[in-house]
């Protein structure tokens, strides 16, 4: 970048850019690629400081008021009601108030209670099966009388409190049509109105100061202070412009803070928290959540656990969005969009915990699955026990889903219980996510190996597929540990892939990579290549690192000559612990070789990458409708099998599945 | 769900829309009225949106046509740049939309490896909104030599990202 152009845009972000500098910069803008992306890059880099320096701002002001609420709580404890001032008096008055409703309220949870006991008596001498419902009974009765369990929407809310945000929420418009789902627990969201920055109270600092270590409170959504910092980067207020009237404390009743109904805790990466009020700020370690919450994991990597007390919880991955809620009877959490691994408690039977999302609703007692939500359908899988899986639109239920089933909702999908996937899988893509960066890994195991899309121009979304239409790479985002690791353990592998090269010519420098796991050219655990790198490319060749190969894997195998055409193909290669290997084009075992060793010098920080290398100096093109990789070597019975089972075998039952019964519910 | 589908696509892309709207008017007041302007435009015309179109190309089209629009109301009133600079800067803001997010993730870490006194300037520039005079005042320097802190920490932060993007290909 030349040194006019750095001062010339340093000069125009500052705002100190005369008249003349910005004619010089409009006009290299329309001339030079190279001034608009410096330009872009280093106004992205301000709008994105500024952020940050936002958010933390907004946390130093919560912190503050948290502080000042605990001081203000203390004071009032020590000095007491008579001698406090007005505003403590007022406050000490209502909490009298309140505890003479305390009396009545005893009464009727005592009347309640007694109520409760009368009808489990009743049931129990009625019903033979009284064991089960005297337990059921005896878990609902506390919680059915606590003067605390009510739906949320009868507690007390600020009305519209100023939102100290750095991210405005947009504007609530009447929209035509129906109206949208009705939320009784939350507010709806509002588009901040602008609104002038006020400064901060100078004695703020020193109160931060004194909050207690052991403070853990709730601090979104709570009633916000008034001398807290309204929004980030409001309007500027003009000269002679009246200042915005201060609000009276005492003309809103005291909010009462929402019970927090869950912990989120174990994040890692960008994880943002916006409270029902829609304060939107970056997640706190064990930070409490209440009803209306929504969490959100960044896109580009990151992930969080929530925590009920109870001990159920959600693992949230990469691109969740997720709100939780806590109606009158169970918890409800609604995910939007992304993975998360339920581990649910074992839940009241009339209290069960649902999860909602576009296209569909689990009810859950308690087990283990994980549920992706994608753009055009629902995905569930169960890993222990059974839930309730509803589709919404049509509506349709499978009543039991089980242990080893998987279901999917969405329109133009059939729901019905399928199998899951085959003994020693450990990353399974299937291609039919319709659009977006990330390809899923439908393996089910933990962590996911997702890949990412490189370049999103290079490739397109098929029906059925996706076509790798210019040089780009597909690559997990850190090293496919789990991948290397099982596979080493067991000495086998095998690698599946349905695939249609774009041609017998491939781009050079070839050969392209259809998958790899590998550093660069010279290092790699496995390839799957088409051709040689000089030479005819109308061929698969694998290479696989063992005790007993160089580290590129050499000597490599290779299927005959002609073996490889551009029509849609079923490609594996196996390897077996007494080093046999195979290749098999379409079912048919077309090269066979020993290679011997272990494969203990594997690597384990290498990615898992399809359609290059990581360097991207090994293009393929071609169409991938199915890939596979398994910690064990397929027995030619099973790859036949799955050739028969063809590319979309993801939903069929594969090879390897036994003892699962099918179980298609009401479609 | 349409709210809420709403904010997950206009958050995920707020970054590059605050980007786009400050090379605009390179004011940072003047940039978040108009990304404000813009949002209420987008949720307005979220109706129209087709799911099937990219999120980011709709909402940096609806952003060009607000852009265009106070570039029409503030021409006369200061220099602004051209129409033709500004359309060019959406369509390069579309090409570096990855490129920004990526970079924008390592911000953070670079921020915390700035010197004390570049970190301590940049907070009362950015955070506080202090004038340079009033920083320069402040910290008892000249404004020149406030602005050159500015702009090396500004370098600074630019080549630590670029390393670290370096290194992350690489690995």
């Amino acid at each position: 970048m030349s040194e006019e152009l750095q001062d010339l845009i340093a000069r125009y972000l500052a705002g100190t850019a005369d008249d003349e500098a910005v004619r010089r910069l409009d006009e290299l803008l329309r001339s030079d690629p190279a001034a608009r992306r410096e330009l872009f890059l280093a106004a992205d880099q301000d709008a994105a400081v500024r952020d940050i320096f936002a958010v933390e701002a907004h946390r130093e002001e919560a912190d503050a008021h948290e502080a000042e609420t605990v001081s203000e709580r203390s004071e009032m404890d020590r000095v007491g009601p008579a001698r406090s001032s007005r505003g403590i008096g007022r406050r000490v008055e209502r909490r009298r108030r309140r505890g003479a409703g305390t009396v009545w309220s005893a009464f009727w949870i005592a009347a309640a209670a007694v109520v409760a006991a009368v009808l489990s008596v009743t049931f129990l001498l009625m019903d033979g099966r009284g064991a089960q419902h005297g337990q059921e009974l005896t878990q609902q009765q506390p919680s059915a009388v606590h003067p605390g369990d009510g739906p949320p929407r009868t507690r007390a809310r600020p009305a519209a409190p100023p939102r100290p945000t750095v991210m405005h929420r947009p504007r609530r418009q009447p929209r035509p049509g129906p109206a949208p789902e009705a939320r009784n627990d939350r507010p709806p969201l509002e588009y901040s109105p602008p609104r002038p920055r006020r400064p901060r109270a100078p004695q703020e600092a020193p109160e931060a100061e004194t909050r207690p270590q052991t403070t853990v409170a709730v601090r979104e959504p709570k009633p916000v202070p008034q001398s807290a910092p309204l929004v980030a980067h409001g309007p500027k207020q003009t000269e002679g412009e009246a200042p915005a009237p201060e609000r009276q404390p005492a003309a809103h009743p005291k909010p009462v803070a929402p019970e927090y109904i869950a912990h989120l805790n174990k994040t890692a990466g960008p994880v943002t928290v916006t409270a029902p009020g829609g304060v939107m700020a970056a997640a706190r370690a064990m930070q409490r959540l209440v009803s209306g919450h929504l969490i959100e994991i960044g896109k580009e990597g990151g992930s969080a656990r929530i925590t009920y007390p109870d001990g159920t919880r959600f693992d949230l991955e990469q691109g969740c969005l997720a709100t939780i809620t806590q109606p009158a009877r169970g918890k409800h959490l609604v995910l939007e969009r992304g993975r998360l691994l339920a581990d649910v408690a074992r839940q009241p039977l009339y209290k069960p915990m649902i999860i909602r999302t576009a296209h569909a609703e689990v009810t859950v007692l308690g087990t283990r699955f994980r549920l992706t939500v994608e753009a055009r359908f629902t995905h569930i899988e169960m890993l222990e026990g059974e839930v309730r899986f509803t589709r919404l639109k049509p509506r349709a239920t499978i009543r039991r889903l089980r242990a080893g089933q998987q279901a999917y909702a969405g329109a133009r999908m059939r729901l019905a219980a399928q199998h899951m996937l085959p003994r020693g899988l450990v990353a399974l893509y299937l291609f039919d996510e319709a659009g977006g960066r990330t390809v899923r890994d439908r393996s089910g195991l933990s962590p996911a190996l997702d890949l990412h899309i490189r370049d999103a121009s290079a490739v397109r979304w098929e029906r059925r597929g996706l076509a790798v239409r210019s040089p780009t790479v597909i690559v997990t985002g850190g090293p496919a540990t789990r991948v290397i690791r099982a596979c080493k353990r067991t000495n086998e592998i095998t690698v599946e892939a349905w695939v249609q090269p774009a041609g017998i010519a491939q781009a050079r420098p070839g050969p392209g990579r259809i998958l790899t796991i590998s550093r660069d050219t010279t290092q790699r655990n496995i390839a799957l290549r088409q051709g040689k790198a000089s030479g005819d490319t109308d061929f698969y060749e694998v290479r696989v690192r063992t005790t007993r190969t160089d580290l590129r894997g050499r000597p490599s195998m290779a299927t005959p000559r002609g073996s490889l055409t551009a029509r849609l193909t079923h490609v594996v290669f196996t390897r077996a612990r007494d080093g046999r290997a195979v290749i098999y084009v379409n079912g048919t075992a077309r090269a066979q070789a020993v290679r011997s060793g272990d494969l203990s010098n594997w690597s384990e920080r290498f990615r898992l990458g399809l359609a290059n290398e990581l360097a991207e100096d090994r293009p393929w093109l071609g169409l991938y409708r199915r890939v596979a990789v398994y910690s064990r070597a397929l027995t030619a019975r099973e790859v036949q099998a799955n050739y028969r089972a063809g590319a979309d075998s993801g939903r069929k039952r594969p090879a390897g599945t036994r003892g699962i019964r099918r179980d298609g519910g009401k479609p | 769900m349409d709210q809420r589908r709403f904010l997950s696509f206009f958050l995920e892309h707020q970054g590059l829309l605050k980007a786009y709207v400050l090379v605009a008017t390179h004011n940072p007041s003047d940039a978040d009225d108009l990304l404000q302007e813009v949002a209420g435009v987008l949720w307005e015309k979220f109706e129209q949106y087709d799911a099937g179109r990219p999120f980011r190309a709709w909402a940096l089209g609806v952003a060009r046509m607000e852009v265009l629009k106070w570039r029409q109301r503030r021409a006369r009133s200061r220099e602004v740049l051209s129409e033709e600079a500004l359309e060019a800067m959406a369509d390069t803001a579309d090409e570096l939309a990855e490129e920004a997010a990526a970079r924008r993730s390592h911000l953070r870490t670079c921020l915390e490896k700035l010197a004390e006194r570049a970190s301590a300037v940049m907070r009362m520039r950015y955070r506080d909104s202090h004038a340079i005079a009033a920083i320069a005042e402040r910290m008892k320097q000249s404004v020149a030599s406030v602005e050159m802190i500015l702009v090396r920490a500004r370098r600074a932060l630019r080549e630590c990202i670029d390393r670290r993007m370096v290194r992350e290909s690489r690995s």
